[in-house]
């Protein structure tokens, strides 16, 4: 099912491997300022902003966007997720990600 | 249609009062049954399995577009985590595109006069809209090789952990079933990393492999020392004591009866004559 769109669960270590793909990152956002956002997502990642994105310092935030040619992000839709957020359950669902994808996604 | 008007009578034959909006249902006892009645078929597919849309949408389906396998089993009843993409509120459902960052799936939950009567007012509390990531529970159908999901509830999860502990569920489930129980046999692909044996912890101590109960498993050691001996004794409704249990096996009493209590307590044993003496609970006979 190619047609299916599909945006895998990463974090830092997999920006290289999927550029200028759409994907999910959860990270904690720990910088703000004008256009951009740094969120903690097993690594440092940059996030190119829109307008509606209003992101809260220190919470952990979903980011659904596209990896740029720079390894940034350009956001498409974000969630918050709250300042309770288990960082470590959700590395480990990349990591199951990546590791049984046949389950979560098809090679492009 | 078998999702349909089961579901409808029973909405009318209760209130709605109790429950809680379009999300709220719980269970329907008619959906939980095999749409074929008499048929017997294996009870194991009548639990409820956590998977990916992806799977749903790679699923097997075996002719009949209501039954479908994948991981080389069947499944019915099924549950998933994602985000809303698309709501329309239909005559008689709700219609939800979800995405779950694995694929997108279709998603009817059937409503009747009454609850359409509150969405429309207004009045239907925590009804899910756009990009509200909620937990689905119902089962897959087919119509004209289009795949859908027919739910009994679509609720807004409370807590956004429910989702990472939603994906590891179904990665544990996807692997229980592709490579064995981790420890039985197969020891390569359980605990290499961390992050694995932590998943498995619950599961794997200690497990004996193919035949142990599987509650067993989730018992402490001592409990489990505990009926593996109750296991050895002659079987018989009046049960053995706690005294001695704890010599036969050379505990000190009061761990002894800890681990009996755990055993009562996760159903493995029953108290006979006192609440320190024990028998084997055993479902099979």
């Amino acid at each position: 099912m190619d047609s299916v769109p599909q945006t895998p669960r990463i974090n830092a270590r997999y920006l290289e491997a999927f550029k200028d793909h759409t994907v999910r990152v959860v990270g904690k956002v720990t910088d703000l300022r004008g256009n951009t956002a740094t969120i903690e997502a097993d690594g440092p990642i940059v996030v190119q902003l829109n307008r509606e994105s209003h992101l809260q310092l220190n919470s952990a935030v979903e980011v659904v966007g596209k990896v740029n040619a720079d390894l940034s992000i350009k956001i498409m839709l974000f969630t918050d997720f709250g300042k309770n957020f288990d960082y470590a359950a959700m590395d480990a669902v990349v990591d199951a990600t990546h590791r049984y994808k046949e389950i979560f996604y098809s090679d492009t | 249609m078998d999702y349909g008007y089961g579901g409808g009578n029973q909405y009318n034959n209760t209130s709605y009062g109790g429950q809680g909006g379009a999300g709220g249902g719980g269970f329907m006892p008619g959906s939980q049954t095999s749409p074929s009645g008499a048929k017997t078929r294996d009870f194991k597919d009548e639990s409820v399995r956590p998977i990916t849309i992806k799977q749903l949408n790679d699923a097997q389906d075996m002719g009949n577009q209501t039954d479908f396998m994948m991981d080389g089993k069947t499944f019915k009843t099924i549950t998933f985590i994602g985000q809303v993409r698309k709501v329309a509120i239909l005559e008689t459902h709700i219609r939800y595109s979800i995405d779950d960052g694995t694929g997108v799936m279709e998603v009817k939950k059937w409503t009747d006069s009454a609850q359409k009567d509150r969405i429309q007012d207004g009045s239907m509390p925590n009804l899910p809209s756009q990009d509200d990531y909620v937990k689905v529970f119902g089962t897959l159908k087919a119509f004209n090789d289009k795949r859908h999901v027919g739910a009994n509830f679509v609720r807004k999860i409370d807590d956004p952990n429910e989702i990472p502990h939603h994906f590891l569920e179904a990665t544990l489930v996807h692997l229980q079933l592709t490579r064995g129980e981790p420890n039985a046999g197969n020891g390569a692909t359980a605990g290499q990393n961390g992050g694995d044996s932590a998943m498995y912890d619950g599961y794997s101590a200690g497990a004996g492999g193919a035949g142990m109960n599987p509650k067993l498993a989730r018992v402490s050691e001592h409990a489990r020392q505990v009926y593996k001996f109750l296991e050895t004794q002659p079987q018989g409704h009046e049960g053995l004591n706690v005294e001695v249990i704890a010599q036969a096996i050379n505990l000190p009493i009061n761990v002894a009866k800890r681990a009996g209590d755990e055993l009562q307590d996760a159903g493995l044993t029953f108290a006979t004559e006192d609440d320190g003496t024990w028998a084997i609970l055993n479902m099979d006979i």
